[in-house]
This record gives C-alpha cells, sequence and structure tokens, in this order.
C-alpha cells in the first residue's frame, strides 16, 4: 500500500465517522480499513469524538407525559407477559373434596361438557393453524459468511418477526450485525445485533410497517450502533414472499 | 435499593430483569440527551417526543443484548436515538426547515450536590471537554459537522443544502473533526 493511498484514506476518516461520505465512498473506506492498521487507529480515535458529539447538543427536558406514556405502557406488557397465578393442584383438589355431593354429582356433569367443547375447540384451532402457517424464510449466506445460517419468521398476519442466526463471524468491538428491509428499491434498518462466542443471536425485528410487506431482507456488518444505509460486506440474504 | 448511585451497566443488567424502577432511573438520568439528539434533527418536538418514548421501549425490551464490550451505554442510547431520527428526518423531510444544529455554549457543567457517583462524575467531564472542543471550531465547521451526524446528510446534499461548493463542504468536516480529535487528545495528555 502506497503512502499516498494511506493519506487519501486518512482524509476521508472524519467524514467516514459522521457519515458524511456517499455509499461508494464509504464502501472503499471500509475496504482500505480492513486491511490497514494505521487508519483503523486513527478510526479509534475520531470515533470516540464522534461519540461523544451527542454531549455537545443543547439539551431539553422531554415533557412529563413521555416518562409517564412509557412508563404505563411498560407496565402493562410487564404485566401480560407475567404469567397468572394459578392455585396449586392441592389447593384445587382440597376445594373440590369440601364441596357437598349434589353439588359434586352436577360438577362432574359441568366438567363432562366443558370437556367436550375444549376438545372441540383444540381441533378447530389445529386447523385453522394449517391454513394459516407462519412465514418461514431461510435466508442465504454469501462469500462473506460460509456456513453462516440464518431464518426469518413472520407471524400470520405479517406485523411482526423474528430472526434468528447461527454461525456468524463474532466482530470486534467497533462493529455490529445490521438488518435491512427493502422495499421498492427503499432501505430501512430493521435493527442492529451482535452475536454470542458461537455466532449465535436472536432478534425481534423493529419496522414501521408490516414485514410481510417488504420485498426482501439483507444483513450486513455496520460500524457498532448501525448506519443510516448498509456500508459493510452482505452476509445473509433472502426474500419474503408475498 | 438506591438506584441514582447504580452505573449505567447495572441499570441495564436490572432492566434485563424487568426491573421498572431502573428503567425510570436510565430515562431520568439520559431522556434529555435521547430527546436533544431527536429534536436536533427532526425540529418537531412530537417526533422527538415519539423518538425519545421508542428509545426507551428498546431498551426495555434489548437491554438483555447489550454487553459492555459493545461501548458505553450513553453512547448505545444516543446512537439508538440519532439513527431511528434520521429515518424518519428521511422520511419526512421537507426541504425548507431549518437545517441547523444547536450547539450547547461551553460553559462549566456543576455536578450536583451531595456524594457524587463515578457514573456522574464521568458523564459530567466529558460533557464539559466535548462541549469546550466544539466551542473552538469555527462556526461554518460546526454547522457542517452538525449536519452530517445529526441529520444524516452526505457531502453533496450538505453542500446542496447550504450553496455551498462541495470542496468547501469536505473541508470544513474533515478540518473540524480533526481538530476536536486533536483539542481532546492533547487535553487528555495535557
Amino acid at each position: 500500500m502506497t503512502a499516498e493511498l494511506i493519506n487519501h484514506v486518512l482524509d476521508l476518516l472524519p467524514a467516514y465517522v459522521v457519515d458524511a461520505l456517499t455509499d461508494e465512498e464509504t464502501g472503499q473506506v471500509a475496504e482500505h480499513l480492513a486491511g490497514c492498521q494505521t487508519c483503523q487507529e486513527e478510526l479509534a480515535r475520531l470515533q470516540q469524538v464522534a461519540d461523544d458529539l451527542p454531549l455537545a447538543l443543547a439539551q431539553t427536558t422531554p415533557p412529563p407525559r413521555v416518562k409517564e406514556v412509557l412508563m404505563s405502557a411498560i407496565h402493562s406488557r410487564r404485566l401480560e407477559a407475567a404469567p397468572a397465578k394459578q392455585p396449586t393442584a392441592w389447593q384445587k383438589l382440597a376445594g373440590f373434596l369440601r364441596m357437598p355431593l349434589p353439588a359434586l354429582g352436577l360438577t362432574f356433569i359441568v366438567l363432562l361438557a366443558i370437556g367436550n367443547i375444549f376438545l372441540l375447540r383444540q381441533l378447530n384451532l389445529a386447523n385453522n393453524q394449517a391454513t394459516t402457517p407462519m412465514k418461514v424464510i431461510a435466508l442465504a449466506n454469501t462469500q462473506n459468511a460460509p456456513g453462516a445460517n440464518g431464518t426469518l419468521i413472520i407471524n400470520q398476519p405479517g406485523d411482526y418477526g423474528t430472526l434468528v442466526v447461527d454461525k456468524l463471524a463474532t466482530l470486534d468491538s467497533s462493529q455490529q450485525y445490521q438488518v435491512w428491509l427493502l422495499n421498492n428499491g427503499e432501505r430501512i434498518s430493521g435493527g442492529v445485533f451482535s452475536v454470542n462466542p458461537d455466532g449465535y443471536a436472536s432478534l425481534e425485528i423493529m419496522a414501521p410497517k408490516p414485514l410481510a410487506q417488504f420485498d426482501s431482507v439483507g444483513i450486513t456488518i455496520e460500524p457498532f450502533g448501525g448506519s443510516p444505509g448498509p456500508t459493510g460486506p452482505k452476509v445473509l440474504g433472502g426474500a419474503i414472499p408475498h | 435499593m438506591d438506584y441514582t448511585r447504580l452505573s449505567d451497566e447495572t441499570l441495564l443488567h436490572l432492566i434485563a430483569r424487568s426491573q421498572e424502577n431502573a428503567l425510570s432511573e436510565l430515562y431520568d438520568r439520559y431522556s434529555r440527551l435521547v430527546y436533544s439528539v431527536a429534536y436536533n434533527t427532526l425540529s418537531d418536538p412530537g417526533r422527538a417526543e415519539e423518538v425519545t418514548q421508542d428509545v426507551f421501549e428498546r431498551v426495555w425490551e434489548k437491554a438483555r443484548t447489550y454487553s459492555a464490550e459493545q461501548g458505553r451505554v450513553v453512547t448505545w442510547l444516543s446512537s439508538i436515538s440519532r439513527h431511528r431520527s434520521i429515518d424518519l428526518f428521511r422520511k419526512f423531510r421537507s426541504h425548507h426547515e431549518d437545517l441547523q444544529v444547536t450547539w450547547q455554549e461551553a460553559e462549566m457543567v456543576d455536578l450536583p450536590d451531595g456524594q457524587n457517583v463515578e457514573w456522574e462524575v464521568d458523564l459530567v467531564e466529558r460533557t464539559q471537554r466535548i462541549r469546550w472542543a466544539v466551542a473552538q471550531l469555527p462556526t461554518e465547521q460546526k454547522q457542517a459537522v452538525g449536519m452530517a451526524f445529526f441529520q444524516g446528510l452526505t457531502h453533496p446534499e450538505i453542500a446542496d443544502a447550504l450553496g455551498e461548493p462541495l470542496g468547501t463542504v469536505k473541508t470544513r468536516i474533515r478540518l473540524g473533526m480533526q481538530k476536536l480529535r486533536t483539542i481532546l487528545q492533547d487535553e487528555q495528555l495535557g
């Protein structure tokens, strides 16, 4: 590598850390960085500056209602997620045995009827599930991640999705994987993630519209925290069938 | 438990275990920062509020995936806020809006009264350092750096918005960031 080329990329690094480069320039810098220790060290110094830039903004306090709405939403979500307290089997049995005999007989009849209705509902549910399955999309790996696996699971209405990846390379602390959702040539970020030492991660995909409305999904390597648009090498991708 | 004395990383550890008080404390620490990043990008208080709520809801959902090797919690939060805000900025941008970022005047930031904990001292020192360094830049360099970093605009987009030659904008960002790096590095060495 010539000194001239190193200088050239060093000059681009300030714009690289504040995302001012075009996609093409960003790709060139990322490619150069992969093999240049000098530029990586300069990048780390500039990245520290960029990381602190938000602290230099004039700060304003959000209205109190933002926290009230947030905490209320979180509290509701937590209650929904927590399983309802059920009486123990012994408590149920003790209550059952305390009933007078006529009530016990009536209870058996009611239980038999409920049992039949329950079985019928289970049967209907199984039939519905067979006709309205979730979409399971296997993602193909690229030459940048041979051996990596990825699966995107989208619920039946197409509103939510979960990405599961395995055998992706662990990245250094300055990088993360970023999910991209494509629709009519427009790319939006679906979130960033890191993998564990086995290369495994799962991620709930966030998008402003139902996932089923996107055409395809791709995963690239980006600077930590993600990029406004894809800049690094693609590792996994696949089409979302409509 | 006095949550105000816990480190950011410990708060995230507790949030991952569904402790609402830990989220409340993290919000009290960084909601101003998260909101200000969004407001400076979007120039719209309503959307900045949406982003702020969205960022902390994501923290609640994703706290389990955070690890200290990924960087500081404050950097993680401002990064989520910035990227979410830039996504919205691109979606709703009109070409007539104010693209200025408002930097804080360099001033001493007082530590709150009482026994200051490590996270608070560290945050105040870093805030003072970067504000002082940014204050050393010429207005044009601050403006160009702000438009790139907080509004996600590229060199040509900034040149177009300001009506300035492309080379001028490139030079402003390069010199601005290099000067900030030099000032902060010199201060650390000194």
